[in-house]
């Protein structure tokens, strides 16, 4: 009874009669491919978690051999390098008050100079230098 | 005209060919994949389970499929791989379903073969009949028996195959399927039909 051509019409019988598959939905391929996309989305963030809770369990630091315990101090080092560096960098403000103090300075400590040289060296030197500038071509006196 | 040229070239890509594409976060390839077995996988999908929630198990296969395409470790395998993937699924929501199989679903079985015989009036009526015999006679099965005779029967994947997906030895697979071949067989002769 169960041989082969028996067993061929029950298989014969049973894809006739099969019950007819329901219609799938028609927006059923375009559902699929969107929860896909929606749940690469949230596989990345739970990626993303994982790693960061990782990290701060384990007391791992980001950046390998620096421990996480040396980022505040690290950081405030840095701070107070580049607040100095700024510091000795940039030069200081010009005050105008000492501006014209130092101009006034100046002027009197020249006026001096000149003043000195004028009373001590008026006679022979104004003459020699208005007798020097008179010819070209005269020549210093000789003492034959 | 461009459509039917595209859907050629589809046709000619390999199972591997698509899975590599899809591999590479190319989507419109899955998309194909998706074209080329869906009704295979509702199919298999609905004889296991029948047909509620049966979008649902789809895209849960093809879901699982897609999660599970870096891992596969053989491309030309792929639709052995789908098949295992189905029968999964199937078998995860038969385990669910385990508790609330009872009466209950039996009833809405038969108000739904009672609307439909309503609808489509007595012409098809002996085709109507037939059909809700198959479903009984497959229903009566343990989940094992119906697998094989969905798989190798109705879905004509060959011995050998069906033993790779449900990961059982080929001889495991022949023996179940005359086991379920005759269990069919005697519940519709008992139901009265005379040609088997």
């Amino acid at each position: 009874m169960n041989n082969q051509s028996s067993d061929q019409e029950l298989v014969n019988f049973l894809k006739q009669y099969r019950p007819n598959l329901p219609e799938a939905a028609p927006d059923l391929e375009l559902k699929i491919l969107a929860t896909i996309e929606r749940n690469e989305e949230v596989e990345k963030k739970q990626n993303y978690l994982e790693k960061v809770r990782y990290i701060a369990s384990n007391n791992r630091s980001i950046i390998p051999g620096f421990p996480q315990w040396a980022f505040p101090p690290a950081i405030a080092a840095t701070l107070i390098v580049f607040w100095s560096g700024y510091r000795l960098l940039v030069p200081a403000q010009f005050n105008p008050d000492e501006g014209a103090h130092l101009e006034a300075f100046l002027v009197n400590n020249w006026e001096d100079v000149l003043q000195d040289s004028h009373g001590e060296n008026m006679s022979g030197a104004q003459t020699d230098w208005f007798n020097f500038a008179v010819t070209a071509d005269s020549e210093p006196p000789t003492t034959n | 005209m461009l459509g039917v040229s595209a859907n050629v070239l589809i046709d000619d890509c390999s199972d591997s060919d698509l899975v590599a594409q899809c591999l590479k976060g190319d989507r419109t390839c899955f998309r194909y994949l998706y074209q080329r077995y869906q009704h295979k996988v509702r199919s298999t999908l609905y004889q296991l389970c029948g047909p509620s929630l049966l979008d649902d198990l789809t895209q849960e296969v093809f879901l699982r499929v897609w999660k599970g395409l870096p891992k596969l470790k053989h491309q030309d395998n792929f639709s052995t791989w789908l098949y295992r993937i189905t029968w999964n699924v199937a078998y995860d929501q038969r385990q669910a379903f385990a508790k609330q199989h009872s009466f209950d679903s039996k009833l809405k079985n038969q108000e739904e073969m009672d609307q439909v015989l309503v609808k489509d009036n007595i012409s098809d009526l002996m085709q109507l009949h037939y059909q809700d015999l198959v479903q009984r006679g497959l229903e009566q099965l343990s989940f094992e028996h119906r697998s094989v005779l969905v798989l190798h029967d109705l879905e004509d994947i060959p011995q050998k195959e069906v033993a790779k997906i449900l990961g059982l030895p080929a001889g495991t697979v022949k023996s179940r399927v005359f086991y379920a071949r005759n269990a069919v067989r005697k519940f519709l002769q008992k139901e009265g039909v005379r040609e088997l």
